[in-house]
């Protein structure tokens, strides 16, 4: 009997142990070189050289993304769109045709929620990737030295409202890409300006997809991918189930992680007015420009939609529609979630002058677990 | 044992499966710990890497450690909490304060940029978190890294 038992034990050893160890073999490669964010692939290892070609891949795609659409980089599409006068015509890469195409897609769906052409309000706000250098001087008439702590001229403000109508971009294909820039002018204090377009909202999202679908197609099938803290895509768990993702917290007497979402085989977008922002005079500025007023969300109002997570369809479509969302204020984000979401999964935690938060959502009660006790969910 | 014993006594004899249960029981007990235990277990100290290479280590109740190679980069300076922890990279430094009686770790400064948003960043505390400061390539994790079968996004 002592024969019988102990081998019986050791294949018992033997596969628990290869249960636990099988954890070992998923890794991760992390990069910090695009879009001033982390770009991390998690993964169930294939071998070692069909993960790293593969990871050589992503990286590339991600640098021709980049170097197609980013305003850090002088020679993108967009900063040549955004340096060339009113009315010019300028020729673009297959890429940024394509994340202009979806933008204009985006702003017609979101009704000028999702608004890229707000990029000179985001660089009036101090939102634009110059201001993250640590060397940051001023060089616009607009700019200022403490921009952190002094607010823009309201001059501005309402000046440049005429040069964020992205509908008048028009883009075409002709043996080549091509847009022109809106024949539209704004002058205060005798300097001109023109359109400047920001795909900030929605360039991650796009390369997320991209990236999503090489790995896909190398055979890959669990683990993720993350293009900063704002776009996922995730394939199964390693046991090729449903992986729980935790949905980091807009504040800190919510706890470290609002929720965790259940998701499998599906792109998950997040943003919020926590990611990118600073405090003056008590209010809080962020990144998220309101089309409708030119501040930043939640600035004026003293209430407001504090993050947003999409789940499903693509990256660019959710991460166009975490800012949409932001931008639109409750009452109109309950009805884009009603009539517009009705293929994707979408919430928003809502802080209201009372300081009572509620999280609107129309996920299913089972897709998510609420790990915060101060918040009230709502299902729309 | 001949084919007649085993046909008499049986496979499975009252002995055998008490064994086999008591086994089976212990070895299900150890898999779940190695499955669901180990990874919610208290982080013991914190890691401080850049580019993935490790810079720093710190184990509650046991101290700090400097990476070979980083001993000039790595300043400990010690405070009424815990430690200030101020790591010198080549793009910059980055500041860290780990509270030793709550066992969070914050970034107090960088340089890394005007905004300095890796400061804004939640802290790593005993249940994980990470902190990521994107310009240094910096991360600072729960010891023993990010708990990648956990992933979070926002």
């Amino acid at each position: 009997m002592i024969k019988k038992a102990v081998s019986f034990g050791l294949a018992v050893v033997a596969l628990t142990g290869c249960a636990a160890c099988g954890k070992n073999d998923f890794l991760a490669y992390d990069s910090f070189a695009y879009f001033g964010s982390q770009t991390r692939w998690a993964f169930s290892s294939a071998s070692q050289e069909t993960d790293r070609a593969v990871w050589e891949t992503l990286k590339s795609n991600a640098e021709e993304l980049q170097n197609s659409v980013s305003l850090s980089c002088p020679e993108s599409c967009i900063s040549r769109f955004n340096a060339a006068p009113a009315g010019a015509l300028v020729e673009l890469d297959a890429t940024a045709y394509q994340i202009l195409k979806t933008a204009q897609e985006m702003y017609a769906l979101t009704d000028g929620a999702y608004n890229p052409a707000m990029g000179i309000y985001i660089d009036l706000w101090g939102f634009s990737p110059r201001f993250r250098r640590a060397d940051y001087a001023p060089v616009m008439p607009y700019d200022r030295q403490n921009f952190m702590s002094e607010l823009p001229d309201p001059r501005y403000l309402r000046a440049f409202f005429p040069l964020t109508d992205f509908s008048k971009v028009r883009i075409w294909e002709d043996g080549g890409y091509f847009a022109q820039k809106p024949d539209c002018t704004v002058t205060v204090d005798g300097a001109e300006y023109t359109m400047q377009l920001d795909f900030g909202g929605i360039a991650k999202g796009a390369c997320t997809d991209i990236e999503g679908a090489k790995i896909r197609e190398a055979g890959y099938r669990n683990g993720y991918f993350h293009l900063g803290t704002s776009s996922m895509y995730v394939l199964e768990n390693p046991s090729g189930g449903v992986w729980e993702i935790g949905v980091n917290s807009p504040r800190g007497e919510l706890g470290a992680q609002i929720l965790t979402l259940r998701v499998q085989n599906k792109t998950v977008s997040s943003g919020g007015d926590y990611e990118l922002y600073y405090e003056a005079g008590g209010t809080r500025y962020c990144h998220v420009i309101d089309p409708q007023t030119g501040y930043p969300v939640n600035a004026l109002a003293g209430e407001g939609i504090l993050c947003a997570t999409v789940i499903g369809g693509s990256g660019a479509l959710g991460d166009a529609l975490t800012t949409a969302i932001m931008a639109m204020g409750r009452d109109r984000a309950i009805d884009f979630l009603r009539q517009k979401c009705q293929n994707v999964g979408a919430l928003f935690v809502f802080r209201g002058r009372d300081g009572q938060y509620v999280m609107y959502t129309n996920l299913d009660a089972e897709e998510y677990t609420l790990l915060s006790d101060k918040i009230t969910a709502v299902k729309v | 044992m001949s084919l007649e014993q085993v046909k008499k006594s049986g496979v499975f004899a009252a002995g055998d499966l008490l064994l086999y249960g008591a086994l089976l029981v212990i070895l299900t007990a150890l898999l779940l710990l190695f499955t669901f235990g180990l990874a919610h277990a208290p982080a013991r100290g914190i890691l401080v890497s850049q580019n993935g290479e490790p810079v720093y280590t710190y184990v509650f109740g046991e101290g700090g450690r400097i990476a070979d190679g980083w001993e000039d980069c790595v300043t400990e300076t010690r405070t009424q909490t815990g430690m200030l922890v101020r790591i010198q990279t080549q793009s910059g430094f980055n500041l860290l304060e780990i509270n030793l009686n709550n066992r969070r770790t914050v970034m107090l400064d960088s340089d890394c940029s005007r905004n300095k948003q890796c400061t804004h960043m939640a802290a790593v505390h005993s249940e994980g978190g990470a902190i990521v400061c994107v310009p240094h390539a910096l991360t600072v994790t729960a010891l023993g890294g990010e708990n990648l079968l956990h992933p979070n996004i926002g």
